[in-house]
């Protein structure tokens, strides 16, 4: 929204082989166990869905795993593509929520957020510094 | 016995760890579980049957769950139906207390949970 003010809460560096803008995410399976580490994850702002895992990473949320007919279609450039789905958690600087983490059915994936994450987010992506920030509106930082 | 594996993989090594503290098992443990499994390999993988027998359950029984657990999640684990949750807490607590505790779980809340489409504009899965 035009004229708002908003402070940087926290930076993430870009990838530094593919300049990939990046934001740190945790992330838990259903029955709230973590993910053993933060993840640095890249931003896909073309990817409509939330959460893209490699392969052999979904298998720690097939706990939460929706039933096979439910699984997502996805239209790419190349043609359709299909995703396992599974419920999840997942938390950011600023947010806390039931979440969707997807791999494809066939192909080892990738690891991305898409827009179903940034869509409750705001994200600076200051490209000359290298970084992408997580910013809230200024009167929520405690300035004037 | 001490052993010591140098240059291991760093994306198997995370693999290994979530899989140990998600099944409360030591490094050590997880190793030795995976070289029994490493050894006795030509098995089906269990992984796949559990999937497979979860979802031939849930597509049977799929009319009968919506007409009694409509609106609350259904879990599903070991091709049977474990219990009807009204939130998605109470399940994933139940979860937690399953034992043996299973590889693949169903979890779908009845008559809400809809076959969606997404787009990934540029997307490929080239490495």
């Amino acid at each position: 929204m035009a004229g708002r003010v908003f402070g940087t809460v926290e930076c993430y560096p870009h990838d530094s082989a593919a300049n990939q803008p990046r934001l740190r995410i945790r992330l838990f399976n259903v029955a709230k166990e973590q993910w053993p580490e933060d993840l640095l994850v890249p931003i896909d702002t073309g990817f409509s869905g939330a959460v893209m895992l490699p392969s052999d990473s979904y298998d720690f949320f097939m706990i939460g795993e929706l039933p096979k007919k439910l699984w997502k279609d996805y239209r790419t450039m190349t043609g359709p593509l299909q995703m396992r789905v599974a419920r999840a958690f997942v938390e950011t600087e600023q947010t806390s929520a039931e979440t969707l983490v997807e791999t494809p059915l066939v192909g080892a994936g990738k690891l991305l957020i898409g827009r179903a994450i940034l869509e409750s987010l705001a994200v600076l992506l200051d490209g000359p510094a290298k970084l992408s920030c997580v910013m809230k509106p200024h009167n929520e930082t405690g300035g004037a | 016995m001490t052993l010591v594996i140098k240059k291991i993989d760093q994306r198997t090594l995370r693999n290994l760890k979530a899989e140990a503290a998600r099944r409360g098992l030591t490094l050590a443990e997880v190793f030795q579980e995976a070289a029994h499994l490493w050894l006795s390999r030509g098995q089906e993988t269990s992984m796949l049957t559990e999937t497979d027998r979860d979802n031939e359950f849930y597509e049977s029984e799929e009319a009968e769950l919506e007409r009694q657990y409509k609106g609350r999640y259904v879990l599903i684990a070991g091709a049977r139906l474990v219990g009807a949750f009204d939130d998605l807490e109470a399940a994933g607590k139940a979860i937690r207390f399953l034992s043996p505790r299973p590889v693949h779980v169903i979890l779908t809340k009845m008559g809400q949970d809809e076959r969606m489409v997404g787009e990934w504009l540029a997307g490929s899965l080239e490495r």
